[in-house]
């Protein structure tokens, strides 16, 4: 990747994906070449994760409702990514590639098992299912706060106001296996963005995820929703300020700024 | 290989399916719910695979077992995925009560249905095995429900089956004993086997059947007709008499049909409509009286807007596909509206997702090929405190809005597209079915491959190709009227769309689930010469379907885009590549005719040979007469006050409005349907006052607005005008308050206004019975309407540029009117939201204030009206002054306004209350003395035209009723906020109304239920 001036992003579209125009704006604003592919044509490619590295800085897996919900959110296209392309994704991070799956996005990275095989999410199951843990189906603005450092995503940030969709989607932890999992997430510094309040039941509060090496985040609420400020709730309280940047577009901004350090040739 | 699986959640997790089903009971049928003690849902499959044991387990693993959340129940297929009975014990044995009474309830969709779940199985155990199943693979999905209850007998399980569990017309549900339940015979292969649905007839066609229509009377083609699935009147089979000197087949008869759909609203949209004198009269103050004679309703009335206001920025309007708008120097914007009631009567669920797809294929094929970017929708249902019914046929209110809104949440979370403005009234007087009033709004470049997107053209040798889906029998006589819509489909086909249109690959695409191909066909013709279609080349999901189906079958996820020859190979190349059908199925001739082949199996011959003028212009003209609807007489004595002094009933009547069903928060829905998605939300249905998910921080806005493009700071602005209360008093006025009530909404949500170049356009959607439309009265209303806002329209200068009708069911004689605008604002900073911002800004009243009771909502509250009330009146000179001001195409302080609501339901003391709701905030208010009583209750309560309540900064108060003064803006300063937490209105000197915000606010969140 070393001879890549701007850093570039494969932002993921096909079925099911909702979000892929607003996650590429964000890495856009933030400095990136975005290139916005079908995951279709890189299985009928053959797209192997050694080509993944070579090519780009950054994996992006955007929100919305992988193929329906039906077996699972994200199911399907963990699936694929998994048995057809062959991405595992930790090789991909140990070579300095950054992922962010957001929302479904995040619950492909967990049906790939980046978090480890105790984490799962609850999800819609089909056009009657409804209600997680909340008895609620329902969107709203949240409040999240970032915990430790690991996570490159999240550096410097502090607490943040994000939009929640579909929030019956909750992070859960094998119930057998629950008190060595908050061990293991802790100790290695995973559980990177917890939901202030526990507005979903998301075990933990665990409004984020990441893996050991704090290069791949899997994260609930939309930061590409936010990245400029008329997209707050509040924002009409101060008109001024219509044409600020919104708080989510910090995370996009660290994925650059972390590529910008990895070129930069020691002092 | 057979199989069964059967997916449970564990018991830690709640149950996605029975938890709100048991809420659902609670809500609508408690002594029902009592019965249940315990409920648990279980998902099954039911597996026809080429696959080995060891390949169907390892698929099976990996795609349906995810261990931290399910139990798998698969007979001794995997024995390991459950917990220690390895069975169905493991979930009975977590009812409460043990031993129990246990019973089960299993359904599965019915042979025709079509069934995603099972086709994204397929799809992830071919990603797993990395290879094709091919198509002898077969997969039904279905569900379990577990429930204890020792006093539950057949008959009340019978009534959880048919009432909340399953629907029969597009399910079949079976009841399983305790025994049946336990016992694993259901998971061997040969039950399996004969369980799994039957295969497919092979494929064969039956005669094309003629009708000599020259030598059969009107009741015998009309028998004919009726057997096939469509009906036309007398004078239409006399036209199709005198149209065909020969015989016509049951093909052509249904490409006529489809073309002339509609029937009643057809006949009255095209209808020479005579109005009486009585019918033509309009009280001076509030318009034009009618003319003696219309020719055709909307040519008459909304069209004759656009006549009347002239607008650069329309580049289309009421012509072939959607209307089309500028919205800046780069993009279109594209309109499209629907209604659905009938398929929302049949599921509400999925009649509502269906309409929202049907919406949406549309919207993406507008131009050259769109992206949707806004939804609406307007629900109109029974109230939610009514009765139980008593019979089978019917589902409760609630039950039937909570369908509703699940079939809307689930398109808007998978299609992805944010809906805002829209609206939800509830009627006493409703019937049990709801009707929903979809608008869609799509982005479109201007240019597309060189060619301006409105261009609407193609070339004799042009080819025809389905995209999509395969087509079915929907739509079609015998099938449900309602159709499970594959809304990932449909948000790949949009993605196709794209991709063709930005390779310049097409011409056109067309949608085409309304309607069908023979809708497609006929307008193909039409515009383009002539068409020639091979029905033997339409991929279809079940063999054995006639000609006359092909062409008439309403699968909705399909389009035909118009190719040219030598880019037919790409488009369905990529079409295949994106997991859906491409085939290419006709030709554009310039024989003026629409011809269809029968397949070669049939007999290789002309099965339909049409000229289009036939088509386009022989469908007879009727004549309707039309009369004024007679006022509703004015209920008896009021129920509860009898207009006495508001300074003592003035509270209680606030606390009852605010809890009005159509006036209390809406939360409870906004918040299920996604207005987020695409990042480009730039006002909320909603404001809030901290980000926080406590509801009580909520407070109303009259619209929603989206931030659309990144590199463009216009905002686009989408709001509701609705008022039904009004058609008691007179549809004309229903007709101009709706319009005035949608701009007022617009210009509270920051709209520009007042420039010829300024966007502003309007929508119309009406709906009633089709009985109405026999009665001459209550089509005179619906007449009345039109015209009363088509004058309100042109009067304000927002002309009307797309609209819809339907005919519904199930309802008491009802006319829904609905008018929507859309507009902009070429600064997203000047979009307002609706709440008052700090202590110590000024409060105003603006506008003539000329309220009524008239209709208002506090007449209905009350039940009646003082003797000497009014109804409002218009004054247009007046609210266009207004309206350019908080337009900006006048004066410069409108900036300075910091909250702006419009006065509409319950009047200017709820507006007033809904802006401080939110931030808790306090007001002290004052009005004049010394009013007739009346005149106090109009103007506290009385609703009417061209309100707002505002709120300015303290220190800019002097330069904006400076403003005010010099643009002759009738105005009354009230009052200012406060910090106190308190509502208190004085009369002069003395208190009227006290009131602590949050009794206002504990009143306003009390209708509604969460899901």
């Amino acid at each position: 990747m070393s001879d890549i001036v701007r850093p570039r992003v494969l932002v993921l579209r096909g079925p099911g994906i909702l979000c892929e125009n607003e996650t590429a704006l964000a890495f856009a604003t933030a400095g990136f070449e975005v290139h916005l592919r079908n995951l279709d044509d890189l299985v009928a490619e053959g797209y192997r994760e050694e080509r993944l590295i070579e090519e780009y800085a950054v994996l992006a897996i955007p929100g919305g409702a992988s193929t329906a919900d039906e077996l699972g959110s994200g199911k399907l296209l963990a699936l694929k990514m998994q048995h057809q392309l062959g991405w595992t994704l930790a090789p991909y991070a140990a070579r300095g590639g950054m992922v962010i799956g957001i929302g479904s996005g995040f619950h492909t990275l967990i049906r790939l098992g980046v978090f480890g095989k105790e984490i799962s999410v609850t999800s819609n199951g089909g056009v009657y299912g409804s209600a997680g843990a909340s008895g609620r189906s329902f969107q709203a603005w949240v409040k999240v706060t970032p915990i430790g450092s690991t996570c490159t995503w999240l550096r410097g940030l502090g607490v943040v106001d994000l939009p929640l969709r579909h929030s019956d989607a909750r992070i859960v932890i094998h119930p057998n296996r629950k008190t060595e999992t908050l061990v293991k997430l802790q100790r290695r510094g995973m559980h990177c963005l917890k939901y202030e309040g526990n507005l979903i039941g998301s075990e933990e509060n665990i409004a984020g995820l990441c893996d050991p090496s704090g290069r791949i985040l899997g994260i609930m609420p939309h930061p590409e929703s936010f990245i400029r400020w008329t997209a707050h709730p509040e924002w009409t309280m101060a008109p001024s300020r219509a044409n600020a940047p919104g708080q989510g577009l910090a995370l996009f901004e660290n994925a650059y700024q972390e590529f910008m350090r990895a070129i930069q040739p020691p002092a | 290989m057979f199989a069964r699986i059967e997916v449970a959640l564990k018991p830690e997790y709640p149950d996605p399916l029975a938890t709100p089903l048991l809420r659902r009971m609670e809500m609508t049928d408690p002594h029902l719910r009592k019965l249940v003690r315990w409920a648990r849902s279980m998902t099954v499959y039911w597996l026809d695979v080429p696959l080995s044991r060891e390949e169907l387990i390892y698929a099976s693993q990996e795609t349906l077992w995810d261990p931290v959340l399910h139990w798998l129940f698969t007979g001794n297929l995997i024995p390991s995925a459950a917990g220690k009975h390895g069975n169905v014990e493991d979930l009975l044995e977590t009812a409460p009560n043990r031993p129990g009474k246990f019973f089960a309830l299993e359904k599965r969709f019915r042979l025709g249905v079509t069934d995603h779940a099972s086709r994204t199985l397929v799809q992830s155990f071919e990603a797993v095995l990395k290879r094709s199943l091919g198509v002898d693979a077969r997969v039904a999905t279905g569900s379990m429900l577990l429930l204890e209850g020792p006093q539950l007998t057949e008959a009340h399980l019978a009534r959880i089956a048919r009432g909340y569990f399953s629907n029969e017309l597009l399910e079949s549900w079976t009841l399983l004993t305790e025994k049946e339940i336990s016992h694993t015979e259901r998971f061997h292969p040969e039950r399996v086997k004969r369980e799994m649905p039957k295969a497919a007839p092979a494929r064969f066609y039956a005669p094309i059947e003629r009708l000599a229509v020259n030598s059969l009377t009107n009741g015998e083609v009309a028998a004919f007709c009726k057997r096939k699935g469509f009906s036309f009147a007398d004078p239409e089979i006399d036209a199709i008499r005198t149209g065909f000197e020969r015989d016509v087949t049951d093909a052509e008869l249904e490409l006529i049909s489809k073309v002339w759909r509609g029937v009643p609203f057809r006949r009255l949209m095209r209808a020479e409509i005579i109005p009486n004198d009585d019918a033509r009269a309009v009280d001076e103050a509030l318009g034009l009286p009618l003319p003696e004679k219309i020719s055709g309703l909307i040519d008459g009335t909304f069209k004759e807007s656009i006549r009347e206001v002239p607008r650069a920025w329309i580049v289309s309007a009421f012509e072939n596909g959607s209307s089309l708008l500028q919205y800046d120097e780069e993009d279109l914007l594209a309109l499209e509206t629907e209604i659905e009631s009938r398929t929302v009567a049949s599921d509400a669920t999925y009649g509502s997702l269906m309409g929202y797809s049907e919406v949406y294929l549309r919207s993406i094929c507008a131009g050259r090929g769109a992206k949707p970017v806004l939804a609406t929708d307007v629900i109109f249902s029974a109230d939610l405190h009514s009765p139980v019914p008593q019979d089978q046929d019917h589902l409760h209110p609630r039950r039937v809005l909570d369908g509703v809104k699940q079939g809307i949440s689930k398109a808007g979370a998978q299609l992805g597209v944010p809906t805002i403005g829209g609206a939800l009234y509830l009627d006493v007087k409703e019937g049990m079915t709801p009707v929903v009033h979809f608008s869609a709004v799509s982005l479109l470049p201007k240019v597309a491959g060189g060619i301006p997107s409105e261009t609407r053209e193609a070339s004799a040798g042009d080819r025809l190709v389905i995209l999509g889906a395969p087509t079915g029998k929907e739509g079609m006589l015998g099938t449900p009227n309602v159709q499970i819509c594959d809304t990932t489909l449909l948000h790949s086909l949009a993605a196709l769309v794209a991709e063709v249109r930005d390779l310049g690959w097409n011409r056109l695409f067309i949608p085409c689930g309304e309607g069908g191909i023979a809708s497609v066909a006929a307008k193909v013709a039409r515009e383009f010469g002539g068409v020639e279609l091979d029905l033997d080349r339409v991929p279809t999901k079940i063999s054995g379907l006639r000609p006359m189906e092909i062409l008439g079958a309403e699968t909705i996820e399909r389009m035909i885009a118009l190719v040219p020859e030598e880019r037919v190979e790409a488009v369905i190349g990529l079409a295949k590549r994106r997991g859906m059908i491409g085939a290419e199925i006709g030709t554009v001739r310039a024989t003026g005719k629409i011809q269809m082949r029968a397949p070669a199996s049939a007999g290789d011959e002309w099965i339909v040979d049409v000229d289009t003028k036939f088509l386009r212009g022989s469908q007879p003209r009727a004549h309707e007469e039309i009369t004024r609807p007679p006022a509703v007489p004015k209920a008896g004595a009021p129920r509860a006050i009898e207009w006495g002094d508001p300074a003592k009933e003035g509270v209680e009547t606030l606390l009852r409005i605010l809890s009005h069903p159509n006036v209390c928060s809406r939360e409870w829905l906004i918040r299920q349907i996604d207005h987020e998605v695409q990042g480009t939300s730039a006002l909320k249905p909603l404001h809030i006052a901290s980000v926080s998910p406590d509801v009580s921080h909520s407070g109303p806005n009259d619209g929603g607005a989206l931030k659309l493009k990144s590199q463009s700071n216009h905002g686009l602005i989408m709001t509701t005008g609705l008022a039904p209360r009004a058609a008691a008093t007179d549809p004309y006025l229903m007709g101009a308050l709706s319009v005035d009530e949608a701009v007022r909404n617009a210009l509270s949500c920051g709209a520009d206004y007042g420039k010829e170049d300024f966007l502003f356009a309007l929508t119309y959607q009406f709906s009633c019975p089709a009985k109405d439309l026999q009665d001459p009265a209550l089509r005179g209303g619906l007449v009345r309407a039109c015209f009363g806002a088509t004058r309100a329209a042109i009067e304000l200068q927002t002309p009307f540029v797309h609209g819809s009708q339907q005919t519904i069911v199930g309802q008491n004689s009802k006319l829904h009117f609905v008018v929507q605008a859309l507009s902009r604002s070429l600064k997203v900073a000047g979009i307002r939201s609706a709440d008052f911002k700090s202590p110590g800004d000024a409060v105003y009243l603006l506008g003539p204030a000329r309220f009524a009771l008239a209709g208002s909502l506090v007449a209905e509250v009350y039940g009646a009206v003082p003797p000497d009330s009014t109804s409002p009146l218009p004054e247009w000179d007046t609210a266009r002054r207004l309206y350019a001001w908080l337009g900006g195409a006048i004066g410069k302080e409108q900036k300075k306004l910091r909250s702006i609501h419009d006065v509409s339901d319950g009047g200017l003391m709820t507006a007033i209350a809904e802006s401080c709701i939110a931030r808790g905030m306090g007001v002290a208010l004052q009005y004049p003395d010394g009013l007739p009583r009346t005149a106090e209750w109009e103007f506290l309560f009385g609703e009417g035209f061209h309100g707002f309540v505002v709120s300015v900064g303290e220190i800019d108060a002097i330069l904006v009723e400076a403003e005010f003064a010099q643009n002759e803006i009738p105005f009354v300063r009230l009052g200012a906020v406060t910090g106190s937490g308190v509502v208190q209105v004085r009369r002069g000197d003395h208190p009227a109304l006290v009131i602590e915000t949050k009794v206002l606010r504990q009143a306003w969140k009390r209708e509604g239920y969460w899901e």
